[in-house]
């Protein structure tokens, strides 16, 4: 009976050695993960405490010791670059930066940084391989007969009704969606200098807007409308095309949850005003 | 051939070499200077630097570290040094874009290092997105710090992002900070 109490307490305390080797190494991580200032633990400190703990229970806390130590050492790595950088920070803490940044429009810290940056100065080159590679290419492509022997080729169209049945859109058909949809926009930029993006491509159903949105990025493609972004608030607007040298890309996602929430966001907008 | 030609013929060897980007990243390692223009290769370095100087560049040893070494006085780590051409003059925010690069592209960075810096030396990434995301949309935000992580101006260490080579050899940091520092709107 004694020996078992005797037994439980042992193990009792093992687990509670253990218990503060997880301490220092969770303490340890949490440093090291949320950057904080790691001259805020002492190190001689926690050596100490750990000292005593493998003195007590020699072999069996050694994996735990051994891992605690790996810590320590990567806390000394962090001080020694913490020490680094605070010659070259001057004291500006991460709030002061935050605030300093945020008060900075994109064009102010765009400039101030242009003050410091010497850019490298290099031309991208081909490699041999690469040009080898090409040449590969081609000749495959040189070798690869012009028309498929043995193969019966039979020339048929498919009519409108089948497309549409199978849920496909005929070239004729797509073209003239493309004009009606040039039509309603034409007439909505008569009537406002610029129309809300999401207000003209949402439709009742995520598949209609889907389509909306490939028919307007046919109009864009072909200069007939013109896209303005609000870099600040991400307020997309279809204007009338602008000069050539506005061109850009821009790719927007869209999935059948960004669909409800802007129709959510559509509908509780008209509710208020 | 006297000395004074062949350093010559070197420093023209030196300088295609350095502008000609091989592989991913620009620049070329000291041992393969070394073995491109033999031991006196320091030498060519500094004929080549008074030569580009009068074009607005310098020639710039950095260590993979980040550490940007004097070429007057090189020491052991010069060997292993990754030497680049760098423009001297400083860039206009309106000479950005014929370089490829778009304003809000360079400020995503800007305040990338500041932040970094500010955290002394590291910075979740997470939160630099969170820092921006009022001025810049997300997507934008993580394909130009995927595009900076690729290129080497920021590594990624887990969740953390920290400087990489690129920054260290580019950017005057000292300057940087003193300007975020006392710069009023």
């Amino acid at each position: 009976m004694g020996l078992s109490i005797r037994r439980e307490l042992k193990l009792r305390e093992w687990r509670e050695a253990v218990r503060e080797f997880e301490r220092i190494i969770s303490l340890i991580e949490d440093i090291l993960k949320k950057r904080v200032d790691p001259f805020t633990v002492d190190i001689s400190e926690l050596l100490e405490k750990m000292r005593l703990l493998l003195e007590k229970y020699g072999d069996e806390v050694l994996l735990m010791d051994m891992e605690a130590l790996s810590r320590i050492v990567d806390l000394i790595k962090e001080q020694e670059e913490w020490v680094q950088n605070e010659s070259l920070v001057l004291g500006m803490g991460p709030l002061f930066a935050l605030a300093r940044l945020r008060q900075m429009s994109l064009e102010e810290i765009a400039e101030k940084f242009c003050e410091v940056w010497n850019p490298i100065a290099y031309r991208d080159q081909m490699m041999v391989s690469t040009v080898l590679r090409a040449l590969d290419y081609l000749d495959a492509v040189r070798r690869l007969p012009k028309t498929l022997t043995g193969v019966e080729s039979v020339d048929f169209r498919l009519s409108e009704e089948t497309l549409s049945n199978l849920g496909l859109l005929g070239e004729e058909a797509f073209r003239e969606k493309l004009s009606e949809f040039s039509r309603k926009v034409e007439r909505l930029l008569g009537e406002e200098s610029s129309i809300d993006y999401w207000d003209l491509v949402l439709d009742d159903t995520f598949e209609k807007s889907l389509e909306n949105m490939i028919l307007l990025s046919y109009l864009c493609s072909r200069g007939e409308v013109s896209l303005k972004v609000n870099p600040l608030t991400d307020e997309i607007k279809v204007v009338k095309p602008g000069g050539r040298g506005d061109r850009f890309s821009l790719a927007l996602p869209f999935n059948y949850d960004i669909w409800v929430r802007r129709i959510a966001e559509k509908k509780k907008n008209r509710r208020e005003g | 051939m006297p000395k004074r030609k062949r350093i010559e013929e070197k420093v023209k060897r030196l300088i295609a070499v350095l502008f000609l980007r091989s592989r991913g990243r620009p620049g070329v390692r000291g041992y393969e200077l070394r073995k491109l223009l033999g031991e006196e290769y320091l030498e060519v370095v500094k004929a080549a630097q008074k030569k580009l100087e009068a074009l607005g560049l310098e020639v710039r040893a950095v260590t993979d570290e980040g550490k940007l070494l004097d070429l007057e006085n090189p020491g052991s780590e010069i060997s292993e040094a990754r030497f680049v051409i760098v423009v001297k003059e400083n860039l206009k925010p309106e000479e950005l874009k014929s370089c490829g690069w778009r304003i809000d592209e360079i400020a995503v960075l800007a305040t990338a290092i500041v932040y970094i810096l500010s955290l002394r030396g590291k910075a979740p990434r997470e939160s630099i997105v969170q820092l921006l995301r009022d001025k810049v949309p997300e997507w934008r935000i993580n394909m130009a710090l995927d595009r900076f992580i690729k290129i080497g101006y920021l590594e990624e260490e887990g969740d953390l992002l920290k400087l990489g080579w690129r920054t260290y050899a580019e950017v005057d940091l000292e300057k940087l900070m003193t300007i975020f520092s006392t710069s009023t709107q």
